[in-house]
């Protein structure tokens, strides 16, 4: 007996049964009319969905695990497919006579058809489905291949059958043609927080972590610390950072540059002097020297990473979202390709040390040299136009907000973010580093291996799967904080969820919720494939 | 220690080489045009950044920046130069703790609009040197509204009406936000003009709540509710096919949508006034509820709801 298939077969089934399948609503806002899968005027085909929702509860019973396994897999697939085209036909003819099933009462403009609540089940009973077929495969042995297509024919085929427009009646493709433009912008921009956010605080997090996992004093302070700042609501962040932030803008490039110099060599100067005169120090003294380093050497890195960040955001924000470098951004994307498939082609399908996979191996190299080149290009070319550094005379005029750091916009959205994925990093690093087995360091150390050869061959290598646990863990909760970035107004998908909010219009909302949440999804997935790729095979095999 | 200095010199490089891309200057620094976070508004700061586009000045769009704090701390920040304010949100706002303000406002909240204006915007530019241009004769004040059926029923189509009706022992449930509910200028307000109070059970308090979600209250009929909060020039009333219980008394402060710069960059394009002055004199009731509407409606983007009332009213190409 198969209970998964029993479950996803109650699931769809209940839910048709119980929930309404569409939403008729007379214009984008009011509520309309909710129909049932029963209601579609004695039309025969809607039933379909129900016998096939429930096959999977009968098909359970069969002892068979293969032949069981591929009947689950063809109705898991039609099911999933069914729930989405059958209704959208539905929705045509709803649409057609929209006055024949509304109130007399109703504001009708553009009416819209809501896919409901059993389409939702309907798909996750179809998916519930499918993976039970899926698994009773993998248990008899079929070959890999074909479990892969099995997995992924449903939603092969939903993907086409949605470019096709076959699913264009339902509202939220409405919505999504009436503002596609602004959603691939507004997409690029999340995908820019997330990314550089994600960057800088990988190397802030990940370095804070490793403090910490030195120093036994530090460890508790150093996760405290990161802690609370997870706990700062990203309002009351963003009104902090505002005005601060409005007056660095305001500031001339030249003279935050000499500021810059001049804390910089103080900051050596503090950091010299401690390493020469700490152990002659008394205790008071030395921590008020330490703190005071600490403290010289975070301001001008500080201002430097948040100048440079602010920057490099904008020129990509240019580089990226204007249009006006098509070609280069098209030559990046294709290099980019390029260099992934000699890539993946050398790893998996060529034996190793062929000459086959040394001459991979440099066009490898050189497509992903190029692929940087193309950045560069891109940057210099955006750094060119008006949107950049527009109307600046001179060396002299140029003022930080110039760069891009202003106390509205992506600045403290920027530094928000950063903050916030430092959490789980910091913790993961430390946790990664201090629980690799004490009794393995020792006998590198026995082997005769430097401090060094001990960390960058020993402790990263074990520590490694937890950091990148620690990343992914970052990077999808980055997606879902950056909606927030709206309200201090830099933009990014959280544009949509919350005018949808605002609006309680739900097909705003979804539009830019679905989008975060495919993002997320794509981006552990990438972080899972990398973390994979890059764990030691040794490891790997420990570990499963 | 080398390598970071590699890497401190070529971000070093790389800021300059940058700055030498700098190109030949536009005249001053660009305009930038903000606005708060919900559909009026947006539409309203559209309307100001394609104006000022068509009339050939370098702008910077910010619109769509977030609530009433956020923009106006932008704004005396220099951040932003301009916003669509409303003479209403000042009163409630950053005047509602400052004694001798309040005393002087404190009459106005008669519905005489133009004293309120008057007072706020002499105010805001003697302590905050933001300047007031015209207002549009719009009022998006807060309103009672129920839906078409229930007004019908029972014969009611104003406040006075409403308020015999409840004295008279109908049933009502109103859903409302907090802020409405409690401020003295509010709900409380209409009570004492037109003589009626609400019970504790007569009332569903969603705190924060917008007038978009104490209307889908009203338009489902959750919780019985059979009056909902609403904006004066709500586009969704159109939408739920609402009516909005008219207010003969002006007991509401007044919200006249108006564009709101920055002193320095008002007196360094003296002629703005002139290009939006006009276009804010059409935005009356009806206007702004049809462009709203259109937006929360018909799913129009913001911006092509302005660029299609500026072009039809012949204001750009």
């Amino acid at each position: 007996m198969n209970r998964i298939a029993m479950l996803g077969g109650l699931i769809a089934g209940l839910g048709f049964f119980f929930l309404p399948t569409l939403a008729l609503k007379p214009n984008r806002l009011a509520p309309g009319t909710s129909f049932n899968l029963f209601e579609f005027q004695g039309d025969d085909r809607y039933l379909v969905l129900f016998v096939l929702a429930l096959l999977p509860i009968l098909l359970s019973f069969r002892h068979d695990v293969e032949s069981r396994g591929w009947l689950l897999v063809g109705t898991g697939s039609l099911l999933f497919v069914l729930t989405l085209v059958l209704p959208a036909g539905a929705g045509r003819l709803l649409l057609e006579t929209p006055e024949a099933f509304l109130d007399g009462g109703a504001f009708i403009r553009n009416p819209r058809i809501l896919p409901a609540g059993a389409i939702a089940t309907g798909l996750l009973g179809a998916y519930v489905t499918l993976f039970a077929g899926v698994r009773d495969l993998a248990k008899v042995e079929v070959q890999t291949w074909l479990q892969a297509l099995a997995t992924w024919l449903a939603p092969i085929v939903t993907l086409l059958l949605l470019l096709n427009g076959t699913f264009d009646v339902y509202s939220i493709m409405v919505e999504f043609y009436a503002n596609g433009a602004a959603l691939e912008q507004k997409f690029v921009e999340h995908l820019m927080f997330v990314f550089i956010s994600l960057g800088v605080g990988f190397v802030v997090g990940v370095g804070l972590g490793l403090w910490a996992s030195r120093d036994e004093r530090l460890a508790p302070i150093i996760l405290y610390a990161v802690g609370i700042i997870q706990t700062i609501p990203s309002l009351a962040l963003f009104g902090v950072l505002l005005v601060p932030l409005a007056r660095l803008g305001d500031q001339s490039f030249l003279a935050t540059a000499g500021f810059f110099g001049i804390a910089l060599v103080v900051a050596v100067a503090l950091a010299g002097s401690y390493a020469l005169l700490a152990d002659r120090e008394p205790g008071r003294v030395r921590i008020v020297h330490l703190i005071a380093t600490a403290i010289g050497a975070a301001v001008p890195l500080a201002l430097f990473v948040g100048v440079l960040v602010s920057f490099v955001f904008r020129l990509a924000n240019v580089g990226f979202t204007s249009g006006a470098y098509g070609d280069t951004t098209g030559t990046i994307l294709v290099l980019l390709l390029a260099a992934l498939a000699t890539w993946g082609v050398g790893r998996w399908f060529v034996p190793d040390e062929s000459r086959w996979r040394r001459g991979l191996k440099v066009a490898n190299w050189s497509l992903s040299a190029a692929t940087a080149v193309a950045v560069v290009v891109l940057f210099v070319q955006a750094s060119g136009s008006n949107r950049v550094l527009g109307g600046v005379e001179s060396l002299s005029a140029l003022t930080i907000r110039d760069l891009g750091v202003s106390g509205i916009g992506v600045a403290p959205a920027l530094i928000a973010l950063t903050l916030y994925s430092l959490l789980p990093l910091v913790r993961n690093t430390y946790a990664g580093l201090n629980n690799v087995d004490l009794a393995i360091i020792d006998s590198g150390r026995g082997m005769g291996m430097t401090p060094s050869q001990r960390f960058f061959q020993i402790e990263l290598p074990l520590a490694f799967p937890v950091i990148m646990a620690g990343v992914r863990n970052a990077g999808v909760a980055l997606v879902g904080i950056g909606t927030v970035a709206t309200v201090i107004g830099a933009g990014g998908l959280g544009d949509f969820v919350i005018q949808g909010i605002v609006n309680t219009s739900i097909d705003q909302i979804l539009l830019g919720a679905i989008p975060a949440i495919a993002l997320a999804l794509v981006l552990d997935a990438v972080l899972r494939g990398v973390e994979g790729l890059l764990t030691s095979p040794g490891i790997r095999q420990v570990q499963q | 220690m080398k390598k970071i200095l590699t890497v401190l010199s070529m971000a070093a490089a790389l800021l300059l080489s940058a700055s030498a891309f700098a190109q030949a200057p536009n005249e001053g620094d660009p305009i930038v045009v903000g606005s708060k976070q919900f559909t009026e508004q947006i539409v309203l700061g559209k309307v100001i950044v394609q104006l000022l586009e068509d009339a050939g000045y370098e702008v910077t769009d910010r619109t769509n920046l977030g609530g009433t704090a956020v923009a106006r701390d932008a704004l005396e920040a220099g951040e932003i130069d301009v916003y669509p304010n409303y003479n209403g949100t000042a009163i409630s706002n950053w005047y509602r703790d400052i004694p001798w303000a309040q005393e002087a406002i404190g009459e106005d909240t008669s519905g005489d609009a133009y004293a309120s204006f008057a007072t706020v915007a002499s105010y805001d530019a003697a302590i905050y040197d933001l300047i007031w241009l015209r207002p549009a004769p719009a009022n998006n004040t807060y309103a009672l509204a129920v839906t078409r059926q229930w007004s019908e029923e029972n014969g009611i189509t104003t406040l006075p009406e409403f308020a015999e009706y409840v004295n008279a022992g109908g049933e009502v449930v109103l859903s409302t936000g907090d802020e409405f509910a409690q401020r003295p200028d509010g709900l409380p307000s209409f009570y004492e003009t037109y003589g009626f109070e609400l019970t504790e059970d007569q009332l569903i308090i969603i705190a924060g709540a917008t007038p978009a979600q104490t209307e889908q209250a009203l338009a489902s009929g959750q919780n019985n509710v059979n009056v909902a909060m609403a904006y004066g020039t709500d586009g969704a009333l159109l939408a739920y096919d609402f009516v909005v219980l008219e207010d003969p008394l002006g007991a509401q402060p007044v919200f006249q949508p108006t564009p709101v710069f920055r002193g320095e960059t008002i007196r360094a394009y003296p002629e703005i006034a002139g290009i939006l002055n006009p276009v804010f004199a059409l935005f009356d009731n009806p206007t702004l509820q049809g462009l709203n509407a259109s937006v929360e409606v018909d799913g129009l983007s913001a911006d092509e709801a302005a660029r299609t009332f500026l072009v039809d009213n012949g204001f750009i190409d």
